[in-house]
């Protein structure tokens, strides 16, 4: 399916379009974004990045789709408030997003509903903030900061799942 | 196909899982952070029946330094030597990766020597990288000898790259439109010279490893995903293709000389830790081959465009994706026009082929685990960044 | 392995004072450590693969006598290679706690000696390895070269000279805290 036809046979799903240097560019609305992925699903079957940025007032997550037999490229962009923002997991559709999504958890703090596992990845046990926020401060030397216990406990429960 | 001979009746995976998901009597083991055969920090919760695995969950972030948030507050400048500390197996390639994405942005192109220079740089690099994993590997897998031969190799390109920028691991030695310094009097003629030996001790390894009844029992059907899991995860690099994808960055969308030089592309359809190894032993080979042509087409010219002191990008962003030794490596960089980035973002390759170390080892033996997690070869602090 | 009783006393009578020898117990001791430093293989980042060149050929501390073990029950020294995360520090801390005395650490590369040149203000960083564990040998660059490791090692054998090597057999070392104790302190 081509971007033209594509675009046409899912307006509902998008808000904007655009193909930009052979790669499409859709963005979308966040209760629309499982439906559009699930769409997506059967036309890309790599997921490459998923990835957000902090735009000041907003947060923008963006998935990076690819297909490696038709060399196809897609961006999907949505637009989150900046605390409390929710979306639904992609991780149903490609299982490379699980870790993808909870390194976005972790970073920005956005919640991904119907995750099978949403902890925190690359800090570490009691880590209080999402570090990549814009107002996070870099020189966050926690002075209160001591030798922590490591919690085994959510990690065994998911061995034991 | 790259095997000259095949274990029979390959096409089922090797284990039927049902009978474990009934186990009763189980133990969880955490193996690591610091275990010699993790190549890094890495932790690993296996939840074991007896000695076989049935349920994996790796534990990473014991590396993480914070880069992508330390690049929000460099210039772009000063963020390149950062991206050799991510993979620093394979600095060249992270330096690549990242300034091509900002010469996206800014929209200039290196001289033509610089492109030819970068691309030969980058395949010493990814040989630098292949002999460690090789080493490593074998020295995982018990074989002490083949730990000590590559990593002779692998002086000697340390001691061409030293030539060439001064430093032996971190090199930052790319810069926007260019490379740092120009290659020494004598250089070529000693990277012809490397290579030329590389190509007889390539023989010499395989001569140890390739038909080695131990080696083969050790990772023959051990680590299997097929091609299609493979996609799904999103894996890539020789973890994908020794599924059967030919998935190369190179190819698919090319980047600096890869489209003008000549090469193949190594898959194996196996999809186990054998297969694997065979793909990266052939990326060797026509890693080889990419010098060759490219310091044969080299001019004379100048290696770097003259660019303003202060690197301020216009508005925008730039996703670049690069053909590491471990995969597909991609950076991200929105820009706002100032001296300092909005956001860079590193895909990184060995992130992603973490993720399905769980699948790749369901129903795998202890000893197995190690051979499977040498044979993704991922390197921490990429994964942590 | 070939070598005669009547060779042994052929040497000797070279030696001034013929086969007699005058020392100390603690000199002989400090000489035999020397030449025999088993680091635990504590690699965290790149300075790890400098450290594992310097076991490679070329290198090879092999000759020094130093040789890597898995285990810090079996180690002496602690090469701590590479950048300390708040989330290793516990692990790191713990490991060293596992080493018997006397043990020594080395903290290699610019990470481990003051928090690294690029992430002194990170958040996650440990700002130095000497926050959490004792340091006895600073070593800078990013990373150093394998040949300014093996000085290091030879400099932290030479600093054996004048100690008591049995000294942990005192009792007053009897009551040094531990990480349990540490961690009650801070509460």
């Amino acid at each position: 399916m081509d971007f033209k036809s594509f675009t046409t046979q899912f307006a509902n799903l998008l808000t904007n379009v655009e193909e930009r240097d052979g790669v499409w560019q859709l963005t979308t609305e966040p209760r629309k974004l499982h439906a559009l992925l699930t769409e997506l699903r059967a036309l890309f079957a790599y997921p490459e990045d998923l990835t957000c940025v902090d735009e000041g007032e907003q947060l923008r997550v963006f998935y990076r789709l690819y297909d490696p037999a038709s060399r196809q490229l897609a961006h999907v962009y949505v637009r989150l408030p900046h605390t409390g923002g929710h979306l639904t997991t992609a991780s149903d559709l490609w299982r490379g997003y699980e870790w993808q999504e909870r390194e976005v958890f972790d970073l920005f703090g956005i919640i991904f509903d119907g995750h099978p596992d949403l902890r925190r990845i690359l800090t570490w046990d009691g880590f209080q903030g999402h570090p990549l926020l814009k107002d996070y401060q870099i020189d966050n030397e926690d002075s209160s900061w001591r030798i922590p216990e490591e919690d085994n406990d959510a990690i065994i429960d998911l061995l034991n799942r | 196909m790259l095997r000259d001979f095949r274990l029979p009746e390959f096409d089922a995976p090797p284990v039927e899982l049902p009978e474990l998901e009934q186990a009763h009597d189980t133990t969880i083991v955490s193996m690591g952070p610091q275990h010699p055969s993790t190549h890094g920090v890495l932790r690993l919760m296996l939840k074991m029946d007896g000695e076989t695995v049935i349920k994996l969950a790796p534990v990473i972030g014991y590396l993480h330094r914070g880069t992508e948030k330390l690049a929000e507050h460099r210039t772009y400048t000063m963020i390149i030597p950062y991206t050799d500390r991510l993979d620093y197996l394979s600095s060249m390639y992270m330096n690549m990766g990242y300034v091509l994405a900002v010469e996206k942005l800014l929209g200039i192109e290196p001289p033509p020597r610089a492109r030819y220079l970068r691309t030969a740089v980058a395949e010493l690099q990814r040989l630098a990288s292949h002999l460690i994993w090789l080493g490593t590997f074998a020295l995982d897998l018990g074989a002490a000898t083949m730990f000590i031969y590559p990593f002779r190799e692998r002086e000697t390109i340390l001691d061409l790259f030293e030539r060439l920028c001064g430093a032996r691991m971190t090199y930052n030695y790319f810069r926007f439109g260019g490379v740092m310094a120009d290659c020494p009097p004598n250089w070529i003629q000693e990277v012809h010279a490397y290579l030329h030996e590389q190509e007889v001790r390539l023989k010499e390894y395989e001569a140890v490893l390739t038909k080695n009844p131990i080696f083969l029992a050790r990772t023959q059907r051990v680590g299997y995903i097929s091609g299609k899991d493979a996609i799904d995860y999103g894996l890539s690099g020789p973890s994908l293709r020794g599924s059967g994808v030919h998935f190369d960055v190179r190819k698919d969308d090319p980047y600096e000389a890869y489209g003008e030089v000549d090469f193949n592309v190594a898959t194996d359809n196996a999809g186990d830790c054998y297969a694997r190894y065979l793909v990266r032993l052939e990326e060797m080979r026509q890693s080889i081959r990419i010098v060759r042509q490219c310091l044969e087409k080299m001019e004379d010219g100048e290696v770097q465009t003259k660019l303003p002191r202060a690197i301020k990008p216009p508005v925008g962003e730039a996703y670049v994706r690069v053909e590491a030794p471990r995969g597909n490596f991609g950076v991200f960089v929105v820009s706002d026009g100032g001296p300092m980035p909005v956001r860079v973002r590193f895909r990184s390759p060995s992130f992603a082929n973490l993720s399905a170390l769980d699948h790749m080892c369901r129903g795998m033996k202890l000893a197995d685990v190690i051979a499977i997690l040498g044979s993704i070869d991922i390197v921490l602090g990429e994964v942590d960044r | 392995m070939g070598v005669t009783s009547e060779q042994i006393a052929e040497a000797c009578a070279h030696v001034p004072g013929g086969s007699l020898l005058l020392t100390t117990l603690d000199e002989v001791l400090n000489w035999a450590r020397e030449s025999s430093q088993w680091p635990v293989t504590f690699g965290l980042a790149c300075c790890a693969i400098e450290m594992m060149a310097t076991g490679a050929a070329h290198y090879d501390q092999d000759r020094l006598g130093v040789m890597f073990r898995a285990t810090p029950r079996q180690a002496d020294i602690m090469i701590v290679s590479g950048t300390v995360t708040k989330k290793m520090a516990p692990i790191m801390r713990r490991l060293y706690e596992q080493m018997p005395d006397p043990k020594y650490v080395i903290a290699m590369g610019n990470c481990a000696t003051g928090g690294g040149p690029y992430y002194y203000d990170s958040y996650s960083t440990v700002r130095g390895a000497d926050l959490v564990i004792p340091v006895d040998i600073y070593l800078c660059g990013c990373p150093p070269r394998p040949e300014q490791l093996l000085d290091a090692l030879i400099e932290l054998g030479r600093s054996y000279k004048g100690e008591h090597a049995l000294k942990h057999l005192r009792p007053e070392t009897a009551n040094a805290p531990t990480l349990l104790d540490l961690v009650k302190e801070d509460g």
